[in-house]
């Protein structure tokens, strides 16, 4: 048994329920975070996905929390995932409803164009998950807006009508515009390798 | 683009059922052990439609996707039935849904489908149609009142833009062997619609043939996955469509393969 305590921040949206149940199935301890105070004992803590930019961020602020993600960010000592939006979360700005975002990550969260939406599965090139074969790494996306690639920051690339950062990396934090939790065996293996 | 095969549960009164043309039901048993073989299956995605909710004036089903969720499925899942707001619609998600349909409301309330797009983004909304074409054109059929009408491809490409995909229902063909009408999908030959086929789809073949069209970003298969085990793997191993996932089926543990 997994005795690692992992925080899901609850920002009023996203598919709490869905990443709860994968974590626990990992047999990590899960615990919903509202407020600092709820931190205790945990070692990571994630964002979920599911929902649009504008809609998370008037929750996030209404509630205090971008000043409790800014400070867990900077403190550097817990491990945060955010998936899809709860990776987009932390860009300057996202054109989702030009909507300001967290600005902890330098750059633009974009809009595909043409209102392509990225539903299903694809190949993320990364070099995590070395012991699985590259032609199997695809994983669940469901967006509609991206993170264009850079070099400093992208641990894994996809590409569609556009080539974009599915995985970014910036000190403890690793942000996923994929969806692990519903990605089935590779996901909760990669899950499970980026819980510290 | 990797394309999808969706496992569709199509729910009445609490049972999954097998439908034949929205008309005949036959209880196949209790929808979660369902979804849990389709997961287990390595499905691309699940689709749980609850035909029983918008009919009888019910809002979504949260208790059956809580019991879904419960059985820790990791394959996508996308919900329909009773969803009649924003607030339905975030319900629904938290509930266990990647992804919500609609279908009536786009008539009864316009207004909604902006709100909900709005609260969940586009590309977790799917609208659902279910048609008919007899040969005379395409016929928009209301599965609850059980008529047909005009279909209306403005309207419908209008309401397309807060959402992702295009679920397009071949109501006379639903539960019938590789019989899909390919004509219901000339309208939108044009368009970058991406649409979900579903209805009478039970042969390689004829996955391959719907799969090569660029805006079938899916097929849906009902009744034909309960007939076997894994029946999606059959359907896919022998077939010549080279734009689905790839699957080892490395160490065989009743289907999924074993990472650890």
């Amino acid at each position: 048994m997994n005795k690692k305590l992992v925080g899901i921040l609850d920002y009023g949206t996203g598919n709490i329920l869905s990443l709860l149940n994968c974590l626990q199935l990992l047999g990590f301890n899960t615990k919903i975070i509202k407020k600092e105070i709820d931190l205790e004992g945990v070692s990571t803590l994630i964002l979920p996905g599911v929902g649009s930019m504008n809609f998370a961020m008037q929750n996030i602020k209404k509630n205090n929390l971008d000043i409790l993600i800014h400070k867990i960010f900077i403190r550097n000592k817990i491990r945060i995932i955010g998936i899809c939006l709860g990776m987009q979360l932390f860009y300057e700005f996202s054109e989702e409803g030009n909507t300001p975002c967290l600005g902890l990550i330098k750059g633009k969260v974009k809009k595909f164009p043409n209102n392509f939406c990225h539903i299903g599965w694809n190949l993320v090139q990364t070099e995590l998950l070395d012991d699985i074969e590259n032609n199997y790494k695809n994983f669940y996306f469901n967006h509609s807006f991206y993170v264009p690639y850079k070099k400093n920051n992208s641990m894994g690339i996809t590409s569609n009508i556009k080539k974009f950062s599915s995985i970014v990396v910036k000190d403890s934090f690793f942000g996923l515009q994929f969806h692990p939790e519903k990605s089935q065996l590779i996901g909760r293996k990669l899950l499970s390798e980026l819980i510290v | 683009m990797i394309k999808r095969i969706v496992g569709v549960v199509t729910i009445m009164n609490d049972w999954a059922v097998q439908s034949v043309g929205y008309e005949t039901y036959r209880p196949l048993g209790r929808p979660e052990i369902i979804a849990q073989n389709l997961d287990r299956w390595q499905l691309e995605e699940i689709l749980i439609c609850d035909i029983s909710r918008s009919r009888n004036g019910l809002g979504p089903n949260i208790r059956l996707l809580e019991t879904i969720a419960n059985k820790r499925i990791s394959t996508p899942l996308t919900y329909i039935g009773g969803i009649r707001n924003e607030s339905d619609a975030i319900k629904v998600i938290k509930s266990g849904a990647d992804r919500i349909g609609i279908e009536s409301l786009i008539d009864t309330n316009p207004d909604a489908v902006n709100k909900i797009s709005s609260a969940i983004g586009a590309q977790a909304l799917v609208i659902a149609q279910s048609v008919i074409n007899n040969g005379n054109g395409l016929k928009k059929f209301n599965f609850i009142e059980r008529t047909t009408s005009k279909f209306n491809i403005d309207k419908l490409l209008n309401t397309m833009s807060y959402a992702s995909e295009l679920l397009l229902i071949d109501v006379n063909n639903e539960g019938k062997k590789n019989s899909f009408n390919k004509k219901i999908l000339k309208p939108f030959q044009e368009s970058d619609i991406q649409i979900i086929c579903f209805g009478g789809i039970s042969a390689s073949a004829q996955i391959s043939d719907l799969l090569n069209n660029k805006n079938v970003s899916a097929v849906g298969i009902g009744n034909f996955l309960n007939h076997a085990e894994l029946a999606n793997w059959n359907l896919v191993k022998n077939s010549k469509h080279k734009s689905t996932r790839q699957l080892s089926y490395g160490k065989l543990t009743q289907g999924a393969k074993e990472w650890f």
